[in-house]
């Protein structure tokens, strides 16, 4: 469907909001299951599609810092990866419950990463994952580097090249492509440790010659330009997957299940995402180890909307509806309606909960973007900080709390076995 | 690909909604976990205090038979913690108390640096500093970064503030597990009669074998997707992996099958009780007859073999326990390690 992939999406929400017309509606005027299901799937390509666009903007700005390096240009580029991560963090609550994006999002979003395999890092303060063989390859600097015991020629970087170097020698730290390593490359490591401030890698290091900043500006350049090229075509590769007009992607194959697995995966990807995935790894083993290498986005310290829109994309499976990029909303037949024509009370507590959840999420970001004094999240974990990890676990405590409400409702639906069925499949 | 297994710490939600089965068939079984809980809290209690003392002993005359038992305490103390580290719910979860005793995994070695930093001070910290600092500093593997780790040459240990720092990290530790176990006798009105604590003992105790399956063992092995890395396993700095995974199944196997026998036998199955203690004895011991470290065992290919037997004993574990949930009617819910 090439007119969704257009940096316009409009057009296409006029499509979506047709898509479940009366055929699909339950004979007594009732939301059905099935109508959840179908309208999660809109939404799902609603949000790939603006993860597109934002990443396709990115990729503009990058090629502009390419043919011009300056303060600018990759402020420009810093800012456009900043606006990429508003849609798609939002779009990882599909990724619990549905393989295709689970086996897919290694790529784009690993995460944490021994940024000393892509580039130069500071010798005395850099701490890779223990017994990692690839942890200071430096791909940047080499023409071939060795891993494990394994040679790979990486003299010319390309999107697959980055592609097959993820989790090279058997390390998931090994990460080369996606948001983190393209964060990596435009701020570089912050080694401020739990003060103010960020990662500082100037323009000059994609300067040519003489200007040219710890050495391998070309090359630095290529590995960026292919990140970001990967980056594209990847969430193309997603946003087909979702399309309605296809007869053989995820899209159709989620809505010959059952509506009731449909309603499973959604909810587990909910919770998973809410409770183990965010209150658990990116927030509370950051707080209470103190640890910066556990924060997310630790390059640019934008942690702190990286957990916003995550809460924000769970709120969005709930109650159906989705603010695009462009402002419009997109509203369908939600899980909401579902529990509420069963349960009016808990679909009110779990409204409640996870609109409690973003207010606490909010303050997060309200306090790293304050025009006097921010606290990153990076200073919130450093030990203590009062403010700061009260901050956290209060955002902790409603994820919980919410998930919580979230088995409450699977019971409810009939919704059994939150457990991912996958064989193998390690939850 | 790419699947990250997430660390245990959140607390366990499980379905209150959904009781297993009426309340007088499981408060027996209730009853009987208390007790063993209680008084397995009470061994790592007891083993913590005997480090701490075993740890002002030998600060007071560091020489080799005080550094020996010194050693023998910690590990005493460390494989207490390990047979009762199934207990995922209750007052563990209150301050991350479950990683103040254990922070692991640490892939980014976040003991190591922090034990560097506090080592690289003037003063030792007291142990109010340490109970304010990182939950990487506060248990055992901070402790065994002091005791094993090639930074710390024979005799730095007995050095003022490397002693110090140790007796604050043992003082600290002795503390927590002491008010744990207070905790766990003001909580057992609660416990015993919440029906939905059986529910979550029987979750607490697959989640262990889950871990121990995956985390403890698969992610070292290279069994789950990267590749074998002795540095994932626990305590390889003092090569006491196996010892650790000994003492799991110790507790299991005193602490969480008297409940579960109780629990079949109301519902006339103690057959499935006797299955799996059958099973979990045979694992034990071949657990305990093999030597202490992982890390070790991964370049030696006959060992390795033996490794991989214990390896399938635990997932013959965790399916028959997870076979006798299904009997009862166990739901699971999200836990804390659903994520990447």
């Amino acid at each position: 469907m090439p007119t969704c992939f257009a940096p316009r999406p409009l057009p296409c929400i006029i499509v979506l909001a047709t898509l479940f017309p009366v055929t699909a509606m339950a004979t007594d005027g009732k939301t059905t299951a099935e109508q959840v299901v179908g309208h999660y799937a809109d939404l799902a390509h609603a949000n790939y599609q603006d993860a597109l666009v934002a990443a396709r903007t990115l990729d503009e700005r990058i090629d502009a810092l390419l043919a011009d390096p300056n303060n600018e240009t990759l402020a420009a580029a810093r800012q456009a990866w900043v606006e990429a991560r508003v849609p798609y963090q939002q779009s990882e609550v599909f990724r619990f419950g549905n393989a295709v994006v689970d086996d897919w999002e290694g790529q784009l979003n690993a995460w944490p990463l021994d940024e000393g395999m892509i580039d130069y890092v500071a010798s005395d303060d850099y701490q890779h994952e223990l017994g990692n063989a690839g942890a200071t390859a430096n791909i940047i600097a080499n023409q071939s580097i060795q891993v494990g015991g394994e040679t790979v020629d990486v003299s010319e970087l390309t999107p697959d090249l980055l592609a097959d170097l993820n989790e090279i020698g058997g390390s998931e730290a090994n990460v080369a492509s996606g948001y983190h390593a393209i964060e990596f490359l435009l701020w570089g490591q912050d080694r401020h440790g739990f003060e103010a401030g960020n990662g500082e890698r100037p323009a000059s290091d994609y300067m040519s010659g003489e200007a040219c900043t710890h050495g391998h500006c070309d090359r630095r350049g290529a590995y960026l330009d292919a990140a970001s090229d990967l980056l594209v075509s990847d969430l193309e590769w997603m946003v087909a997957q979702w399309a309605p007009d296809s007869d053989d992607n995820y899209r159709q194959a989620l809505l010959a299940e059952s509506p009731e697995e449909g309603l499973r995966r959604m909810l587990f990807g909910m919770g998973s995402l809410s409770l183990g995935e965010l209150a658990g790894e990116r927030m509370k083993v950051a707080l209470e180890a103190n640890s910066v290498e556990d924060e997310h986005d630790c390059f640019s310290d934008n942690t702190h909307n990286s957990h916003y829109y995550n809460g924000q994309g769970i709120q969005n499976v709930y109650t159906g509806r989705y603010q695009r990029l462009d402002g419009s909303t997109l509203e369908g037949p939600s899980l909401s309606d579902l529990v509420a024509t069963r349960d009016s009370a808990l679909d009110d507590t779990l409204k409640a909960q996870l609109a409690s959840s973003m207010d606490e999420l909010e303050a997060l970001k309200q306090a790293a973007e304050a025009e006097q004094d921010p606290m990153a999240f990076d200073m919130m974990i450093a030990p203590g900080n009062e403010q700061g990890t009260e901050l956290v676990n209060n955002a902790i405590l409603a994820l919980v709390t919410q998930t919580g409400s979230i088995e409450k409702a699977a019971d409810e639906l009939g919704v059994n076995s939150l457990q991912s069925d996958d064989a193998g499949h390690t939850f | 690909m790419f699947k990250r297994l997430g660390r245990i710490g959140l607390a366990a939600l499980t379905l209150a909604t959904a009781p297993l089965m009426a309340n007088e068939d499981t408060a027996q079984a209730r009853e009987r976990w208390y007790q063993a809980i209680d008084q397995r809290y009470g061994v790592l209690s007891d083993a913590s205090e005997r480090l701490e003392a075993s740890a002002i002993r030998f600060c007071q005359q560091p020489d080799t038979p005080h550094r020996k038992r010194l050693n023998q305490d910690w590990m005493d103390a460390y494989q207490a913690w390990q047979a009762v580290r199934f207990v995922d719910f209750g007052p563990i979860e209150q301050q991350s108390r479950a990683w103040q005793l254990q922070f692991w995994p640490d892939r980014k070695n976040l003991v190591g640096r922090k034990m560097q930093a506090w080592l690289a001070a003037d003063q030792p910290p007291t142990a109010e500093q340490i109970a304010g600092d990182s939950v990487a500093t506060q248990g055992f593997p901070a402790l065994e970064y002091l005791l094993f780790d090639e930074h710390m040459k024979a005799n730095t240990l007995s050095q003022p503030v490397a002693c110090g720092l140790m007796k604050a990290i043992a003082n600290h530790l002795a503390d927590g597990t002491s008010a744990l176990r207070s905790d766990w006798q003001r909580f057992a009105e609660h416990y015993r009669t919440t029906r939905s604590y059986t529910d979550a003992t029987l979750h607490g105790a697959l989640r262990a074998l889950e871990t121990l399956e995956d985390k403890r063992l698969g992610d070292p092995m290279g069994l789950t997707g990267g590749a074998a890395n002795g540095y994932l396993a626990e305590a390889w700095r003092s090569g006491r992996s196996i010892r650790l995974i000994e003492g799991t199944l110790h507790g299991l196997e005193d602490t969480f099958l008297p409940g579960l026998k109780t629990l079949l036998s109301s519902r006339g199955q103690a057959e499935l009780a006797d299955d799996f203690r059958e099973l979990l004895d045979r694992t034990r011991h071949r657990a305990a007859e093999m030597s202490p470290g992982l890390a070790p065992i991964l370049d030696d290919s006959a060992a390795f073999s033996d490794l991989q037997g214990l390896y399938v004993q635990v997932g013959q574990l965790r399916r028959q326990l997870e076979e006798i949930g299904g009997t009862l009617g166990l739901v699971r819910g999200f836990n804390a390690s659903d994520g990447d």
